[in-house]
């Protein structure tokens, strides 16, 4: 009952428009004093201290000043212009770049904003000048944003980690075989619906010159330079992720000096940005630590393990049930926050189906793409749609319906297949 | 009191200002700390096979520094995460009185956290805890960041109160 209650005044608090931490905190202080009374505040100082006070929760200040950086920059119309050469003769043209441009943008930020927002600002109005469709050019956009938080490095499974204990490192390695292939149903998306329909996407048939080809593989090169040290470390073992991340804004610092686009303005901005969009996750998650202690103190989760043992429920039609609520949810509450309160409470039933928490991690962090295009708190599709502006909401969310099924498509494929998201941990971290 | 707009968040008074500038360099200064003290610690480590010994500690003390501070300058640029399409519906009047009703919430939630932080600062300080590492940091002083941060939220929260007062009276 003090959870339903809690939950209501969560939800109720949130779609009433209050900042979503302080429905968090409030609502997490609310379960306590039913739970326990006044009484239950007692260790709030320390649990709040503990969640805090972490090394591992610094990687997302630095992978978030990283791409804010190459954002600053302006260095996406870069790597976007070094990608096109390459795919503009595949059926679909310069659409492909939108995809393969995101993936390698996600490969060094550690949201889908921002890759959604680097890829946008560059691609709608030059695909747009070419007369390629405009849905299909914001759907593109839109889906390959999601990326973002799938490519690693991924904040939303930094976030993951904090709540499940697991290893950073193995989400990271788990994540990029599955962004991969999804990047790659997308572009087999693109190609099929081109060439059912050319005029969609008008194919620019100039074959690239070595030259050419040689010119934009040095555009992308710093990028993916970037990639393999931020990356490297990690699988290498040489570096932590938090440390990888303080690396990777060294990297993104030189190639903006590279290309010279390196001022004091850029640097103040960045870390501007930087400081209150992080302080934006990492309360999420301060206070979102207050509900999991509620919720550790109700034991909702093992009773939420005795109910679904009783009702015979098996592991397949939890996954299903937990999609579902995702979805739903994702509809008003956002991705991160969402991780922070339901996974904590499905914990335990995770353990007890012998699910991988490593494997769950990449299917949660699958769900919540799905969250953020869908209406009416989709965030990509207002980062997508904000880039140009004869480019409504709507084109967005029209554009991304068929990426939707896609991605729904490869969570069951997830799930038929785990290893799509496993063999790649196993092999580089034993 | 001016609007949002693009040269800055609103802003109810100077001091506000004020504050918000300062907070935002000592943030700033602290980001930038972060990122020299692990890029440090991983190239001493990678290249000369020595820690620095302090900078996990260090590195958690920034955390709660960049969290608190950070969701103060974001709740002052109005980027803290809030859900708007049912409450958009609402008659600009009835608007104004529900964000009044979330902040003074808001405080009250800001006000338990605070006070619970400085309970645990106050037991740390009459136990003399001190933190289990090299640099043996009497715990009280990072943990003083709690009811500081929680204060400066609330601060800013007040601020918002403010803004709300501000907007009845042009509604009217």
């Amino acid at each position: 009952m003090e959870t339903i209650l809690a939950f209501g005044l969560l939800v109720g608090l949130i779609l009433g428009g209050m900042w979503v931490q302080f429905a968090v905190a409030g609502a997490g202080l609310f379960y306590i004093w039913l739970l326990k009374g006044f009484a239950g505040w007692k260790a709030l100082g320390l649990v709040t201290w503990g969640a805090s006070n972490s090394f591992t929760l610094a990687a997302i200040p630095l992978f978030v000043l990283m791409a804010e950086i190459l954002l600053g920059a302006g260095l996406s119309t870069r790597l976007y212009n070094g990608v096109a050469p390459f795919v503009r003769r595949l059926p679909g043209g310069l659409l492909h770049t939108n995809i393969a441009g995101s993936a390698i943008f996600a490969a060094i930020s550690g949201g889908s904003a921002p890759t959604a927002a680097a890829m946008s600002t560059v691609a709608l109005p030059e695909l747009g000048a070419r007369g390629y469709n405009r849905r299909i050019v914001a759907g593109s956009l839109a889906a390959g944003g999601t990326l973002g938080i799938l490519i690693p490095p991924s904040i939303t499974m930094i976030i993951y980690a904090t709540f499940t204990e697991t290893s950073i490192a193995r989400l990271f390695a788990a994540g990029l075989v599955p962004g991969i292939l999804l990047a790659l149903f997308y572009m087999g998306f693109i190609a099929l619906r081109a060439w059912i329909n050319p005029r969609l996407a008008p194919r620019d048939e100039t074959r690239a010159t070595p030259r050419e080809l040689g010119l934009a593989f040095l555009d992308i090169l710093p990028f993916l330079t970037l990639v393999f040290i931020v990356l490297g470390s990690i699988y290498g073992g040489i570096a932590t992720p938090t440390e990888a991340g303080a690396i990777g804004v060294v990297g993104a610092l030189l190639i903006s000096g590279i290309y010279r686009k390196l001022s004091v303005n850029l640097l103040r901005q960045a870390v501007s940005r930087t400081a209150a969009m992080s302080g934006n996750i990492l309360f999420v998650v301060f206070t979102s630590m207050i509900f999991a202690y509620a919720a550790a103190l109700s034991g909702v989760g093992e009773q939420l393990v005795a109910f679904l043992e009783a009702a015979e429920v098996s592991r397949l039609t939890f996954l299903l049930i937990i999609m579902i609520t995702f979805a739903v949810l994702g509809c008003f509450m956002e991705g991160l926050g969402m991780i922070a309160i339901i996974v904590p409470v499905i914990f335990p039933a995770l353990l007890a189906f012998d699910i991988d928490p490593i494997w769950f991690g990449v299917f949660v962090v699958i769900l919540v793409e799905l969250g953020q295009l869908t209406p009416p708190l989709g965030v990509i599709l207002f980062v997508v749609a904000a880039s140009a502006d004869d480019v409504k909401v709507e084109d967005v969310i029209m554009g991304t319906l068929p990426f939707f099924v896609i991605i729904v498509g490869f969570m069951l494929l997830l799930i038929a297949f785990p290893q799509i998201a496993l063999f790649f941990p196993k092999l580089t971290l034993g | 009191m001016t609007e949002a707009n693009k040269a800055g968040p609103a802003s109810a008074g100077p001091l506000f200002e004020i504050v918000a500038r300062v907070l935002g360099a000592l943030t700033g200064l602290v980001l930038v700390a972060l990122v020299v003290l692990v890029c440090a610690e991983a190239f001493l480590r990678g290249f000369a096979n020595i820690s620095l010994g302090f900078a996990e500690e260090v590195t958690g003390y920034f955390v709660v520094m960049l969290t608190l501070c950070g969701a103060a300058l974001a709740l002052r640029s109005g980027s803290l995460f809030q859900v708007h399409f049912l409450f958009q519906k609402l008659p600009s009047r009835l608007q104004v009185q529900v964000t009044r009703g979330f902040v003074i919430l808001s405080l009250i939630v800001g006000a338990v956290l605070a006070w619970k932080g400085y309970d645990v600062m106050m037991s740390s300080f009459e136990r003399g805890k001190f933190a289990p590492t090299v640099l043996r940091t009497p715990l009280w002083v990072p943990q003083m960041l709690l009811p500081a941060g929680f204060s400066m939220i609330g601060f800013f929260l007040i601020e918002q109160f403010l803004l709300c007062g501000a907007k009845s009276k042009e509604n009217r």
